[in-house]
């Protein structure tokens, strides 16, 4: 191994797909050769038929491409107006001081405050709704991006900016032609890390009385202690988020192709 | 589009203008400038010349409307320079291109801003590709130029609204010495035609006897003005006829002589 030597994006896609079979596989010849037990950790098989039979029977009483559906669409839901207003709001903070000084405060302290611990107070204000589930990951989402839109806007670079002034751009088409597409590469980066958070946050979002939602189904499935179910909530989790972040990814290479080209 | 120049706007005086900039934590303010006064005439080439540390940036910027002078008055066609206009063009020495933006729209961006109508603008940027010699690479990425072809774009996006008034802060400096004397003569050849005042700042000798009416020679800090030079060499120049010429030996030997000279020699 050569440390840092480039590798091509067939080569590394077919090492990492490598380090994934043979993963799959020494869980699958534990389970076989009984060096855990099937209900701490359920092997492979044993997940892929849950997986077929809850394909076909839903878990509790709906189908799981539905809990799938709802969890999507709840962080969606947060996370469209996290980007709405997150974005501007982000970007002023950065190109005005005296609104981040105004902000900051209350950003800094809700921002690494534990989701978990406003649920109390969001069942009180908003009820046991929708509106709970999406606000709890649009307030961790939003976060995110505020921070990340203020740290690219505050930092787009003195030269560029007195390009702008000297050709006579006023503070609207500062960040218009200059800050916005400037940060957009920081952009992108804050809205996955958004994304992420995000669907961080949606387990404890469907802890809020939720009866559909793959969060829900984890929680509800470890009360029964069905790991086979936990395990496969889990995959699916992990999975969405990961095609989420891809799909991101894409987009940003089309938006922003000219981003680490110097 | 009607070509300010001519109307006073180029017009440039310092009036006894000092600069220093705040020390940080306790120390003393760093004078960087010191009374400094200049007069351009309309449409005159003046090379700003010293050190580096001397403050000509700091001058340039002062005449950009970056920064406001401690002491002293900057006017520009009469009146005080309180901040940046389109009215001075400006080329850094990075050509700090928006790399979102293709050639073509990177020199736009000026008259987009002033909201000049569209036709008009393709009619001056075609204009000042051809002057540049830019044609055919208008849908070019910036990553995708060399560093000539850039500080091009960068002088016909600063050129295009045919400000009274252009100033370059060593805008050749980190270019190769062939791409250095290229830009060198494609700038009096542009110039020839706009008829702007330049304040050019450098630090190479040549340069600034190759290029200017006046050369403004500075000390080192705080910058003050030792010197100004008339230049005796007419107009067109040729570099190549120009270093034979026993009066550019000379001058550039003065200069240099009173570039080095001891600060307590004045």
């Amino acid at each position: 191994m050569h440390p840092k030597k480039k590798l091509s994006r067939a080569g590394g896609a077919a090492i990492s797909l490598a380090s994934v079979t043979v993963f799959v596989f020494l869980w699958f010849l534990g389970g076989r050769l009984n060096l855990f037990s099937p209900l701490l950790l359920p092997p492979p098989g044993e997940i892929c038929l849950t997986a077929a039979e809850m394909l076909t029977e839903g878990y509790r009483q709906l189908p799981l491409w539905y809990h799938v559906a709802v969890s999507v669409g709840r962080v969606f839901g947060a996370f469209i107006p996290a980007v709405l207003i997150g974005v501007p709001v982000g970007l002023a903070m950065g190109m005005f001081p005296v609104l981040q000084a105004l902000v900051d405060p209350f950003v800094q302290f809700f921002r690494p405050l534990p989701k978990l611990a406003l649920i109390p107070l969001v069942i009180l204000w908003l009820g046991i709704g929708e509106t709970s589930k999406i606000f709890l990951i649009f307030i961790s989402a939003f976060l995110t991006i505020l921070v990340g839109c203020a740290a690219a806007a505050g930092g787009t670079d003195q030269g560029r900016l007195r390009l702008g002034r000297a050709l006579g751009a006023t503070d609207r088409q500062l960040l218009r032609y200059i800050v916005f597409p400037g940060a957009l590469p920081e952009i992108f980066t804050s809205v996955r890390l958004a994304v992420g958070v995000g669907w961080t946050t949606l387990i404890a979002a469907e802890m809020v009385a939720a009866d559909t939602g793959i969060g829900w189904m984890v929680l509800n499935a470890s009360s029964y202690m069905r790991t086979d179910i936990v395990m496969l909530g889990i995959i699916l989790l992990g999975l969405t988020g990961y095609i989420l972040d891809t799909i991101i990814v894409a987009v940003q290479r089309i938006v922003v192709p000219w981003d680490g080209k110097s | 589009m009607v070509s300010a120049a001519g109307t006073g706007g180029g017009r440039v005086v310092f009036d006894r203008v000092a600069h220093r900039f705040p020390g940080g934590n306790g120390e003393s303010p760093t004078e960087a400038i010191a009374d400094f006064s200049l007069e351009m005439e309309e449409g005159s080439f003046v090379c700003l010349l010293g050190p580096s540390g001397c403050g000509k940036s700091t001058i340039l910027n002062l005449l950009a409307g970056f920064e406001l002078p401690s002491v002293g008055r900057v006017l520009v066609g009469g009146r005080p320079v309180l901040r940046p206009g389109p009215d001075r063009g400006i080329v850094f020495q990075d050509a700090n291109l928006l790399p979102w933006r293709n050639v073509l729209e990177n020199i736009t961006l000026g008259p987009e801003l002033a909201g000049r109508p569209r036709e008009e603008t393709l009619a001056a940027a075609r204009r000042f590709i051809r002057l540049t010699g830019l044609e055919g690479f208008e849908r070019h990425a910036p990553y995708e130029l060399s560093g000539g072809m850039r500080q091009r774009v960068a002088l016909a996006r600063a050129w295009i609204t045919e400000p009274p008034i252009l100033l370059m802060d060593e805008p050749f400096g980190a270019l190769d010495a062939q791409t250095r004397l290229s830009m060198q003569e494609l700038l009096l050849s542009i110039r020839q035609v706009t008829g702007a005042t330049v304040f050019f700042v450098t630090h190479d000798v040549d340069e600034a006897l190759f290029l200017a009416d006046r050369v403004v020679i500075m000390t080192p800090r705080p910058g003050r003005i030792r010197q100004v030079l008339v230049s005796p060499f007419p107009r067109p120049r040729r570099y190549d006829r120009l270093i034979l010429d026993p009066a550019f030996t000379e001058l550039k030997h003065d200069i240099l002589h009173a570039i080095r000279r001891p600060e307590y020699e004045i």
